[in-house]
């Protein structure tokens, strides 16, 4: 009897639970359904009362539009080099840096620390002007180096990596120095492999943020050939008109590829994230 | 142990350089790579004449930059004309063109214009230039008027005054376009309305909507008042009234009080429309054919007649004091920066060329910025030009002018008239506030 | 006051060599800025950066005493306050929901995550699309349900309460998996141990896990108001401050006072008080975050 209530209980709990995480899952991808259809619609469909999810012709107009109006691929190569090269630059300069904090003692590291955090708290939006005039007076406007030197570590990452070293087991370090290793090379031949997932877990959260980015590679070069493909898509966003079709197409033309870096990382990304635990 | 680390950074340093090293050499092979692009970029809209094209001549190039904020389609043509230009003009001067949103456009400016790494050339609304003269980072162009290069005779009479600041000539024309109303004639029909008779006084207006809003439940007639050239100053110039006179804001004159009142209660209580939109839900209001009419320039012709609606264009009904509408013009200007004022010159030049503007015209719908070839015979194509060109010489603009035009705008006049729709607020009052604010921030 | 070893004092050296590359990026691109900054907010200056004017304190005084930086920052917490507990609220109980293995609760983790890799742009764009009472799909489902469909991004009442609901929307999947990791870094043997005493429910349960994931809870916390403070692309994108300056927050109004005004002192003004306030925010919770852990050598 008892252990029939206590079954009966499980399984109602387990239809709940199934039942609210399938609508939460409906809420999070029923949108991205209608941007996706939306991109194959007519406007003259989009813009039909009462909206319908599936209606009228299907075609590829919206994508043949963006392929016409801009440099798609030199956009997607702008953003892929300017997104991956930061990537890579912030992931050995954070790695570094979240290493040291974690497992080593040098003066003045708890306010380095707090000063690395405090820099998550300044929008860009606060110190973009001065950072402008700065790279101009260095002479790096319009070069990849003016580009990268801003973002080459961040303390999202420096923090991240830190909370995986400190989440390490103590002994690694000794047991390299006793075998006659250096520091860098205890970091090199020792700490870096083992944080092969969260080095996968930071790569996500970088790239998708670079790739993400409008603002700031916009505003960074004054060049066009330079253009970002945020930056691209966004000129789709008329003054005057808004083509719902064109900006949908080109919304998912931008989340295609993390999207596809993320499912193929998924598994290690989560793990990754794991490891690190996030402690403070 | 230091030289790894030594290592360590020069990799990364060698990486950085590596990477600014491939942008110089692709900055080398930047010209090429414009130019195919632009090629696949092509539209149907394209130059037929400009087959010969003038790749050879790798002598001394002038590289002139020029950014705007021409998104959509209107950028298309843009893009075709500009290539025309790179490809046909004897001089050797490539035009390089960035079109970016409207707003990063400011962004951009406000970063790049202070250090001099500004464009050549920057177009944008004649309501801005204020905010960028009064500084300097403008150039004084009244030469090329006097040169003849850009004839001032053909500048339409109300866009003249507004390319100029304090007396003098800092732009060019890039687009001239008023508002007219445009009228859905199936929802006329349905309505038991004259499909072929739009309203031309406020009282028909009234009428018509209302007949609309009766008989189809659609909304009759709305207009908008965020993100867009702001349609109620129509309705307010129509009863005599305005924003600023003389330095001075009489937003809150008795004819404004008069106009909103009127107005706001026809949209508000009678439910002509929707209460406060912008102008991206206001188009998309009128494309979905939920709303009967409403006052609109010449863009949005080729999208709705591309979607399929059956509309019409007809002037601005006409107020109690005059019949008049709303116009609004995108002037190029010419960076105090620029070291390229000749080449400069001959792009603007050939901008305002008869050709390039009956072009430019067909292409986007905006009547020409000269209004010495409304007539000619190419403009028969589309039929909506003439109409829109009618009203040049009896139309105003809005705020003009000013040194802080966004500011007046955002913190006083769209605040004013959320009040009154949104929440009832008294028009009197509500005025008398706002023309308050504006007094303080025009001084 | 024992004397460092030479050996320790070369460990020191390489752990400052270690993160000596960031600093120097942080100083040159991020705090030197940020000093530009505060010099800006005491200058009065136009567009050009000629007519230069020392201004003292006066920006600070005016910051005092402006309707809009006030309104500003109510809704700035407003937002803070209604949507970081419910982001991590939700983001927890989805994560607690989720922690078992399994095919659906593999589907589901990938699917919550999916928002939090698009930009917030997009996501504004597709939303507002979604609201729109004459176009979109929600406001027609709430019309069947009797409900007049309003302009929500137009509502005085209803814009705050969107902006915050398409924030959460966003941020929760990243939250979740944050926590999850968490989670999954508690050992099984607390809850085995809860439950020999007697623990049951969900109440004892959440409580249990609460107090494990404590540390990984006010990290996301604290990323989440840090986030909140700094709420812009959507409100820019969706309602660009309005109706009636009602979603208007700090950043924004940074944003329109710089590049709608061109006041780019007083710009910087609101700038280092809205970095003071998140500043004296977080501390409080980095404080504890960083307290009771070992300073590992």
């Amino acid at each position: 009897m008892k252990i029939k209530k206590e079954y009966a209980g499980r399984y109602i709990g387990k239809v709940i639970r199934i039942v609210i995480l399938g609508f939460l899952a409906f809420i999070v991808l029923y949108p991205f359904l209608w941007m996706l259809v939306t991109s194959f619609k007519a406007e003259a469909d989009i813009v039909s009362y009462p909206p319908k999810l599936f209606s009228g012709r299907f075609g590829l107009d919206s994508y043949i539009s963006i392929w016409d109006r801009i440099p798609f691929l030199k956009y997607y190569k702008n953003t892929v080099i300017f997104s991956l090269s930061v990537t890579l630059i912030s992931l050995l300069l954070d790695t570094m840096s979240g290493y040291a904090f974690a497992r080593m003692r040098f003066p003045g590291k708890n306010i380095m620390f707090l000063l690395v955090m405090g820099t998550m708290m300044i929008p860009f939006q606060v110190i973009m002007v001065p950072l402008f005039v700065e790279i101009y007076k260095f002479g790096l406007i319009n070069t990849y180096v003016g580009m990268l030197l801003p973002r080459a570590t961040n303390a999202f990452g420096i923090f991240m990596m830190r909370s995986f070293f400190v989440s390490l087991p103590k002994g690694l370090e000794e047991a390299g120095r006793i075998d006659g290793a250096g520091e860098f090379r205890i970091f090199g031949k020792i700490m870096v492999p083992l944080c092969k997932p969260a080095i996968v877990s930071l790569f996500i959260f970088h790239f998708m943020y670079q790739w993400n980015d409008l603002l700031y590679p916009l505003l960074m070069t004054t060049d066009e050939s330079r253009k970002t493909l945020p930056a691209g898509l966004a000129t789709f966003m008329g003054t005057h008109v808004v083509e719902y079709g064109v900006i949908m197409a080109g919304a998912c033309l931008s989340l295609l590829p993390i999207l596809i870096a993320y499912l193929v990382a998924q598994k290690q990304f989560v793990q990754g994230i794991a490891m690190t635990g996030m402690k403070g | 142990m230091k030289k790894r680390l030594l290592a360590w950074m020069l990799a990364g340093i060698m990486t950085a350089s590596a990477l600014a090293g491939c942008g110089n050499a692709k900055n080398n092979g930047q010209a090429g790579d414009v130019a195919s692009e632009a090629e696949t970029a092509e539209g149907e809209g394209g130059p037929a004449e400009a087959a010969g094209s003038a790749e050879g001549g790798e002598g001394e190039k002038t590289v002139i930059t020029f950014w705007n904020g021409f998104t959509g389609s209107d950028g298309e043509t843009l893009e075709a004309l500009v290539k025309e230009y790179n490809e046909t003009n004897d001089k050797n001067i490539e035009v390089q063109m960035d079109i970016m949103p409207w707003d990063s456009f400011y962004q951009k400016l406000a970063t790049a214009l202070p250090v001099g790494e500004g464009p050549d050339i920057l177009a944008m609304a004649t309501e801005r230039l204020g905010a960028y003269a009064e500084p300097g980072a403008l150039a004084v162009v009244d030469d090329i008027y006097s040169s003849g290069i850009v004839d001032e005779a053909t500048v339409p009479e109300t866009l003249k005054e507004n390319l100029k600041y304090d007396g003098k000539y800092y732009g060019v024309p890039m687009n001239f376009a008023t508002l007219l109303l445009y009228y859905n004639k199936t929802i006329f029909e349905e309505a038991g309305l004259d499909p072929e008779k739009a309203p031309e006084t406020w009282d028909e207006l009234e009428q018509y909507a209302q007949q609309i809003v009766d008989k189809t439940g659609k909304y009759g007639f709305d207009m908008a008042v965020k993100d867009t050239t702001p349609m109620w100053c129509i309705m307010l110039w129509g009863n005599g009234g305005d924003i600023i006179q003389d330095g001075k804001a009489v937003f809150n004159s008795p004819e404004n009080v008069e106009t909103i009142t009127r107005w706001a209660e026809n949209i508000r209580d009678k439910k002509f429309g929707p209460e406060v939109l912008t102008g991206g839900e206001i188009d998309k209001l009128f494309e979905s054919q939920k709303l009967a009419m409403y006052f609109c320039g010449p863009w949005a012709t080729n999208g709705f007649t591309n979607a399929g609606i059956d509309y019409g264009v007809a002037q601005a009904p006409k107020g109690p004091a005059e019949q008049v509408t709303q116009a609004n013009a995108v002037g190029m200007y010419m960076t105090s920066s620029s070291q390229n004022k000749e080449a400069v010159y001959d792009f603007f030049g050939w901008w305002n060329s008869k050709d390039t503007q009956v072009k430019w015209s067909l292409g986007t719908g905006f009547p020409p910025a000269r209004t010495d070839i409304a007539d000619d015979e190419r403009m028969q194509e589309n039929p909506y030009i003439a109409e829109f060109a009618k009203p040049a010489n009896e139309s105003k603009m809005y705020l003009q002018q000013l040194t802080n035009f966004a500011e007046v705008d955002v913190q006083a006049i769209v605040p004013a008239f959320e009040k009154i729709l949104l929440e009832n607020a008294d028009v009197k009052e509500t005025l008398d506030e706002a023309n308050a604010v504006i007094e303080s921030l025009i001084q | 006051m024992k004397t460092k070893s030479i050996l320790e004092k070369k460990r020191e050296r390489t752990g400052l060599l270690f993160v000596m590359p960031s600093m120097i990026i942080f100083t040159v691109f991020v705090f030197v800025p940020l000093i530009i900054s505060f010099v800006f907010s005491l200058l009065k200056f136009d567009m050009m950066f000629n007519h230069i004017e020392f201004q003292k304190l006066d920006h600070y005084k005016k910051l005092l005493g402006d309707g809009r930086f006030w309104n500003a920052l109510w809704n700035t917490v407003c937002y803070t306050v209604f949507s970081v507990p419910l982001l991590i609220g939700l983001a927890l109980i989805v994560a607690v929901m989720i922690r078992r293995k399994g095919w659906f609760s593999g589907f589901c983790k990938s699917v919550y995550f999916i928002p939090a890799i698009c930009s917030m742009t997009i996501i504004s764009i597709l939303w507002s699309f979604l609201v729109n009472p004459d176009i979109g799909v929600f406001s027609y489902w709430l019309s069947l349900l009797g409900v007049k469909p309003i302009n929500v991004l137009n509502s005085p009442k209803w814009a705050m309460p969107t902006v915050i609901l398409v924030g959460i929307w966003k941020n929760f999947g990243f939250n979740m998996v944050i926590l999850l990791a968490g989670l999954n870094g508690i050992d099984e043997s607390y809850y085995e141990a809860a439950e020999m005493d007697g623990a049951k429910g969900i109440q004892k349960f959440l409580k249990i896990t609460v107090s494990m994931l404590m540390p990984t809870l006010s990290f996301t916390i604290v990323n989440s108001i840090i986030g909140s403070f700094q709420v812009f692309d959507q409100v820019y994108v969706m309602t660009k401050g309005g109706p009636l300056f009602k979603t208007q927050t700090l950043v924004q109004l940074i944003y329109s006072t710089a590049f709608d005004s061109f006041n780019m002192g007083y710009a910087s003004t609101i700038a280092v008080a809205l970095f003071l306030i998140t500043f004296l925010i977080s501390t409080f919770t980095f404080k504890r975050m960083t307290k009771g852990e070992e300073d590992l050598g």
